[in-house]
């Protein structure tokens, strides 16, 4: 097992918001982890990176306990993270964003330049304008490329196709289905239910901080009254 | 006030605007870094100043006294980070407020123990000890050589967090930590680097101002709460703001006190409150941007 999570009960000061959520996900395989605003998607990435490290139950990655464990240590040992809003640096140029995430990786070797400008030949074009002046698609296709640069055998995308047009989340969506056949695994949080659906090996439906669901988006797909109660579709 | 005076206080105000400077571009970074109002950064500063009274007392040179007392303060600043601040990163404001403020309270008392209550002067090294005269007005040289310092000191910093990798990783560290960290970057260590160099730089600001600031208990806090204000002035943590932040403080404090000797303190509120109102992050501030938890 590549990921695993076991029993994460996590707070916001006294505000329980994950009530024992386990998951798991195979080396190479996608999971898609679905749910409604505020049912603690993001908060689950945040366990698993150590932003918010969980006040009970374990975190492992490649067999190890990395429960509440630095972000830069997890980074450092391949899991790589397109965050929720993107967190684009604002003050650092576009070439900033890619070098920062080369230099600092170690010893992985991550998507160079040649291959980050190959797939997304307008961050070439923008290379030396700083993050803040970039546009949303933009922004989204530098948070993937600077994840990538680190050399992530696990990449957490947090609502990748969140504000963006419809032409710029299905270049997203080719994105990720590339890096699948590469055989990278990731773990997918998504609003847009088909696009999850379109890369999903494996669904987990989180409800207020519990998992409510795990399955095939076939599944899922077939489940009406699941989708109508906790993903209001 | 004539031309002459008038040159004169500038030079002043620029001398004393470039040690604000460097004790302001410490305390915004690791504002901007950390998110520490580090209260202790003012007893750094005086901590220098004393340490290089004693190494010149003890047969030192001056100039071993700019380098030595910087460093062992830096070493100090970096003890501290590792036993104390480090773990209250994840705690509120208030309590690295008053942690720093009582390393500040005692640093302050261990200071007047071992140095007493006097005022003390540090003579400027023999070479910088004269005068010189340009244009038909003498300038005191230790100034002048102090005003060069201090830009090339504010131009190698700007040098290296505009365009080393350190630097990069400040930047991003000020503006993201816990993505600077997500792309390997281990900010622990970066937070550490940066407290340490910025209690040497204030250590180093403390060495340079003694033969003209002199040094005495209470000149710590007064420091300390000019360099608060830069920092409001400039915005939190970038160099720029520190460096413009400084000019204005500076020269508003030196003018103040030639010109209104009774309300300088004042003049120098007068002139945060006009950039507050106008620019509510500061001059150079930026909207901070969300964090995560
Ligand atoms: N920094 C925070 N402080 C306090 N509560 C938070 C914070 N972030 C999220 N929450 C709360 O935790 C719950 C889960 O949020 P989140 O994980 O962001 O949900 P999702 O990503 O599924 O929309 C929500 O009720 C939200 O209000
Ligand atoms: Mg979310």
């Amino acid at each position: 097992m590549l990921l695993a999570l076991q029993g994460v009960h996590t707070y916001y000061g006294n505000s329980h918001v994950l009530h024992g959520v386990s998951l798991e996900l195979e080396a190479g395989r996608t999971v898609a982890l679905l749910g409604r605003n505020g049912a603690g998607k993001t908060t689950t990435i945040s366990s698993i990176v150590g932003f918010v490290p969980p006040r009970s139950g374990k975190v492992l990655f490649k067999g190890q306990d990395v429960t509440g464990a630095q972000p830069h240590a997890l980074a450092r040992m391949g899991v790589g993270l397109v965050p929720q809003g993107r967190r684009i640096f604002p003050n650092l140029s576009v070439r900033e964003n890619i070098a920062l995430a080369q230099r600092a990786a170690g010893r992985r070797t991550g998507w160079s330049l040649e291959r980050i400008y190959a797939q997304f030949p307008i961050l070439q074009e923008r290379a030396a304008i700083g993050g803040a002046q970039l546009s949303g698609g933009e922004q989204q296709m530098l948070a993937i490329a600077r994840a990538m640069a680190v050399g992530p055998e696990l990449l957490l995308l947090d609502e990748p196709s969140e504000g963006l047009a419809p032409l710029i989340v299905a270049e997203i969506g080719r994105v990720m289905r590339a890096l699948k056949q590469e055989g990278l695994a990731m773990l997918l949080v998504e609003q847009h239910v088909p696009l999850a659906l379109s890369v999903a090996d494996t669904v987990y439906v989180l409800n207020k901080g519990q998992i409510v669901f795990s399955g095939s988006p076939q599944a899922l797909a077939a489940d009406a009254a699941l989708k109508q109660q906790y993903l209001g579709i | 006030m004539t031309l002459d005076t008038f040159v004169l206080q500038l030079t002043n105000g620029l001398v004393f605007s470039l040690l604000l400077f460097l004790m302001a571009a410490g305390l915004s970074l690791i504002f901007g870094l950390m998110d520490v109002v580090n209260l202790a950064h003012g007893a750094f500063y005086l901590l220098g100043g004393y340490l290089g009274l004693s190494i010149v007392r003890w047969g030192g040179s001056f100039w071993l006294a700019l380098l030595l007392a910087p460093l062992l303060v830096g070493v100090l600043g970096l003890l501290l980070e590792l036993t104390l601040l480090r773990r209250l990163y994840r705690r509120g404001h208030l309590d690295q407020v008053l942690a720093t403020f009582g390393v500040a309270l005692i640093v302050a008392d261990l200071m007047r123990a071992a140095w007493g209550a006097y005022v003390e002067v540090v003579a400027p090294p023999a070479l910088l000890a004269g005068q010189v005269a340009i244009g038909g007005l003498a300038f005191p040289t230790y100034r002048l050589a102090v005003i060069a310092v201090g830009l090339s000191l504010a131009l190698g910093l700007w040098l290296f967090v505009e365009r080393s990798t350190v630097g990069m990783q400040i930047r991003a560290g000020v503006s993201d930590p816990q993505m600077a960290g997500m792309l390997g970057v281990d900010v622990p260590r970066l937070f550490a680097g940066v407290f340490a160099g910025g209690c040497a730089l204030a250590a180093f600001s403390g060495v340079a101002a003694a033969p003209i600031l002199t040094l005495y208990p209470g000149l710590d806090s007064e420091i300390l709460i000019l360099a608060l204000v830069v920092v409001v002035v400039g915005g939190l943590g970038t160099l720029r703001g520190a460096f413009f932040g400084s000019l204005i403080v500076g020269m508003a404090d030196v003018f103040g006190k030639a010109l209104l000797p009774e309300f300088s303190v004042f003049a120098i509120f007068v002139v945060m409150a006009a950039v507050l109102l106008t620019r509510p992050a500061g001059l150079f501030g930026r909207a901070t941007a969300t964090r995560g938890a």
